[in-house]
């Protein structure tokens, strides 16, 4: 072997090691936390599993809430990430509270349209489902232990001069207000 | 060219094919990874006749920042192309669910006693999206059973990563991750026969503490042994009907009445 083709073989060897060297580095994740596999990191605070300071935090004095993002299951945007700078996770949050403000006006004003016709808060023999008539807080209970009366194939549930039916809201059933049936 | 000036050239190369192995390997499990998830989504999307379990979980970050997980199980049977019942168990017991039967559209609450029916004829899923989409009914999970979602990962599976090899509930997977514009998707696919998902994790990174959605599927069968009634659906004496309640969506109905 001649001397220059010698020096490039050890040249090309170290080159090897060094690349060697920088991909196992690459290989252990970087470092403390690493070990995953595909370059993503196994540690983290969960991954300790620890229960973490026994301080408390705040007491629930009500029921949980059992509703948000993840219980819809959903995939979300099937579009790529845009990334996490901080202004876009804002104008998120800024377009989703719009979403909701935008949802709650609709409330109201198919309310306010079908306030005075109670009719037509069911579809056609209800196999369609409407909109109900109030813009009206849902409740989970009745909000008063009701009267109930069963007219023209609904059940109302009366609590004084506020009547109620049952229905569903977001995949939930609620109590919601309605106009009298009697239209007092 | 001096035989040392080609020598020197000649370990520059070989020192860059060689730096070239890694990334290269990794381009290789970035496409496994997209790979595998494509044939699940293809094989879910095709697939004429399901039936599946599936154990979910999912947290709810209340207004004081604490994380609850609440939990069903759900039991799916497709049949397609308009046919489609779930079955949910809550933990706490209570039991509702969803029929499709080519015309109707019917969930029901059988502790509640309620139910609400709306006329949908068609496929699946437009009746699954008109659920979900229009009438806010929840039914997670709903795109992976969606004939369209193998287009709709599309866009995804550039970012999709193979995270290793992995045993989950005894089976042999494919641990793969994504992310969506809104959501990170773990997959858990079986290495061996079908490429099925056995467990799936959703981190809706956008929002509030940063809840999960969580399933573990089990007993996958492309030929759940159901009868048409399965499909079709028979209040129970004394159930009440009731209306879903559709915000925005409701005046468009309204005015079509007569």
């Amino acid at each position: 072997m001649s001397r220059p083709s010698r020096r490039a073989v050890i040249l090309a060897a170290s080159t090897l090691v060094v690349v060697a060297l920088v991909h196992g580095v690459a290989a252990r994740g970087g470092g403390r936390g690493g070990g995953g596999g595909g370059g993503f990191s196994r540690g983290g605070p969960a991954a300790l599993g620890s229960l973490g300071q026994n301080r408390p935090a705040g007491g629930m004095d009500r029921g949980y809430n059992a509703r948000g993002p993840a219980a819809d299951g959903s995939f979300g945007e099937l579009y790529p990430s845009q990334g996490e700078r901080q202004g876009q996770g804002q104008e998120r949050r800024e377009e989703r509270q719009d979403r909701r403000t935008e949802r709650r006006e609709d409330w109201q004003e198919y309310a306010e349209d079908h306030y005075d016709d109670h009719d037509d808060y069911y579809g056609a023999a209800g196999a369609v489902a409407v909109g109900a008539a109030v813009a009206a807080p849902f409740y989970w209970t009745p909000p008063c232990a009701p009267v109930v009366m069963a007219m023209g194939g609904t059940v109302y549930y009366v609590c004084g001069a506020d009547w109620y039916i049952r229905a569903y809201s977001d995949g939930d059933v609620v109590y919601t207000q309605v106009p009298s049936p009697t239209g007092q | 060219m001096s035989k040392r000036r080609a020598g020197y050239t000649l370990a520059i190369i070989v020192g860059l094919l060689m730096a070239g192995i890694r990334p290269s390997v990794a381009g290789g499990e970035e496409k496994t990874a997209a790979a595998r998830i494509e044939a699940m989504a293809n094989l879910l999307a095709k697939a004429q006749r399901l039936g599946v379990a599936v154990d979910c979980t999912y947290d709810v970050v209340q207004d004081s920042g604490q994380k609850i997980e609440f939990g069903e199980r759900r039991e799916l049977t497709l049949r397609r192309p308009d046919r489609v019942r779930v079955d949910v168990t809550r933990r706490d017991g209570s039991r509702r669910g969803l029929l499709f039967d080519g015309t109707q559209l019917t969930a029901f609450d059988l502790d509640e006693k309620v139910y609400a029916t709306v006329a949908k004829p068609g496929t699946v899923d437009a009746a699954l999206a008109y659920y979900t989409q229009d009438l806010k009914m929840r039914l997670p999970l709903r795109e992976l059973f969606a004939a369209d979602f193998p287009q709709k990962l599309k866009d995804v599976l550039g970012s999709a990563r193979l995270v290793g090899k992995e045993t989950v509930g005894g089976v042999a997977t494919d641990h793969v991750a994504f992310r969506g514009d809104t959501a990170d998707v773990q997959l858990w696919i079986a290495r061996d026969g079908d490429p099925l998902p056995q467990r799936i994790v959703i981190t809706y990174r956008l929002a509030e503490g940063q809840p999960q959605f969580e399933a573990d599927f089990h007993g996958w069968t492309f030929n759940p042994n159901v009868p048409d009634s399965a499909f079709t659906f028979a209040p129970a004496a004394g159930a009440e009907k009731i209306p879903i309640l559709t915000p925005g969506r409701g005046r468009e109905a309204g005015e079509k009445k007569p």
